[in-house]
């Protein structure tokens, strides 16, 4: 029996991609080995594994997508009998997967206290899987090497309003942390970063079955 | 439902900023090679993308079999192959990976005719792609339509940039698949004459996104070049196949032997112009037409 066309696509990529993608996953472990031998205290190690991560999130859509751009192998691909949805599910799932193995190896090993209570750890993870989805869809949709600024300026978006709107020692602050320590806080923080990131797959999806082809090669 | 008609396009348009192709009516039928000539902008690439279904037309209709296809048909995909110029196979996957990787996307797929082709038209299995000459990755895009039995192959400018040798190796293997497959149907956009001279059974010639000249191959064989000052001392008549003005002297392309070409044979106001090459001439003046181009 013939694979789906899902499995020809991830391990199509896999086989481009699985070698440089262990290295670097290699490299980034290795690298958090070291900021847990020399950095001054577990705050930094913890914020370096997760900053590493985003960074992966990034490197991973260089890889999947802009060099498909690139190359126009996107061109060759949509003229095979493919459905749309295999081929951008191929990429968003193989970037989950890689996101989830390297977050979870690399967190266990060297963040511990993060999964110490478990849902702090899993909210990052699923926020790891929403900035990693953005970076795909905007590398997609946007013919523009800097595309990646725009995850960025999203991501960073709330962040900015957390500081401006809930500042220390302030009513709101109190609020949200109570929010965030209630039985229900962090497993609804990670539902809704879920649905973000199913969202996200979902528009682009939309966005490429409606494309010419010309839209997402460079 | 005609099965002699692999594809049918009806008043097909696409609008782009500054330029609108179309409308195009056209009907593509098995065991023909139709040449798609025209200078660079006239839309043939923009055409091939509308039949791939690489583009969305803006109006008109592409029918498979009578049924209009619904863009994104996976089903009309699986019957066409689409080669274009610079050909976007991975460059780090080797010849029997493409291969192999087109196998496990088609149903269709016949491994025996694949290993066949690979071994007649002498591709290298274990060469990456990104090693390959143009003419080798054009052969590899050939094997990968003959594989899995299509029934339109797409080739978009596939012998530009080759030297002689190699261009007249492309051209006998696109001639040699209609023999051998006769269900298939290529359409071969260039703009070398000789390429299409040499493999077409039908001339297309587009400009300005509009098809300005359509005749078979033959039909062009067998008609005759006129000349005359006196412009406008022929209507309009079913024997006349294009007529071009240029400089104050009207051409007039004429079905061979028929009752109009007989006609002008006796004006003494008409001269019979004998190019070095009629496609060529067919070529330059049909972008000069008054449209009565058929």
């Amino acid at each position: 029996m013939k694979p789906g066309p899902l499995w020809v696509l991830m391990g199509k990529d896999l086989r481009l991609h699985g070698l440089p993608l262990m290295l670097v996953a290699a490299g980034v472990l290795a690298s958090c080995a070291l900021a847990m031998r020399f950095a001054p205290h577990t705050g930094a190690v913890t914020g370096f594994v997760f900053n590493v991560n985003m960074l992966m999130a990034l490197l991973l859509t260089e890889w999947l997508i802009a060099r498909e751009r690139a190359a126009r192998s996107f061109a060759w691909l949509r003229t095979l009998p493919l459905d749309d949805r295999a081929l951008v599910v191929a990429k968003f799932l193989l970037a989950a997967v890689f996101c989830v193995m390297l977050w979870t190896v690399s967190s266990g090993l060297f963040a511990p206290t993060l999964w110490s209570p478990w849902g702090t750890g899993l909210v990052l993870q699923c926020s790891l899987l929403v900035f990693g989805a953005l970076c795909l869809g905007a590398r997609w949709r946007i013919n523009w090497h800097y595309a990646h600024l725009a995850p960025l300026a999203v991501m960073a978006a709330p962040v900015l309003l957390f500081t401006v709107f809930a500042g220390d020692d302030t009513a709101r602050r109190a609020a949200l942390t109570a929010l965030w320590n209630a039985p229900y806080g962090r497993p609804l923080a990670a539902g809704g970063l879920l649905l973000l990131y199913l969202s996200v797959v979902w528009t682009t999806v939309r966005w490429v079955e409606r494309a010419d082809t010309y839209e997402f090669v460079d | 439902m005609s099965n002699d008609i692999v594809l049918e396009l009806v008043d097909i348009r696409r609008r782009f900023p500054g330029f609108e192709m179309g409308p195009l009516s056209l009907k593509l039928r098995p065991g023909r090679i139709y040449g798609l000539l025209g200078p660079n902008g006239a839309g043939k690439t923009t055409l091939l993308d509308l039949v791939a279904l690489q583009l969305k037309p803006t109006a008109g209709a592409l029918r498979a079999g009578g049924t209009p296809l619904r863009w994104g048909s996976r089903d009309w995909k699986a019957r066409l192959t689409y080669v274009r110029e610079v050909v976007p196979f991975y460059d780090e996957l080797t010849v029997a990976e493409t291969l192999r990787l087109a196998s496990r996307l088609y149903d269709r797929w016949d491994p025996a005719l694949a290993a066949r082709l690979a071994d007649t038209l002498e591709l290298p299995p274990d060469r990456r792609v990104g090693r390959l000459s143009k003419g080798t990755k054009v052969k590899l895009g050939i094997a990968s339509a003959l594989a899995h039995h299509a029934d339109l192959l797409l080739l978009d400018e596939p012998t530009a940039g080759l030297d002689p040798t190699v261009r007249a190796g492309v051209q006998a293997v696109v001639r040699d698949l209609v023999v051998e497959h006769p269900h298939l149907c290529v359409v071969l956009s260039s703009h070398i004459f000789e390429d299409v001279e040499e493999t077409a059974s039908d001339i297309l010639i587009l400009r300005n996104g509009r098809f300005a000249f359509q005749a078979t191959a033959e039909v062009l064989r067998a008609s005759k070049l006129y000349r005359t000052a006196a412009a406008d001392a022929v209507g309009p008549s079913p024997d006349l196949l294009a007529r071009w003005t240029r400089k104050e002297t009207a051409w007039l392309l004429v079905l061979g032997d028929s009752a109009l070409d007989a006609d002008l044979r006796q004006r003494s106001d008409h001269v019979e112009d004998n190019p070095a090459s009629l496609l060529a001439a067919v070529y330059h003046g049909a972008g000069h037409t008054r449209g009565d181009n058929r």
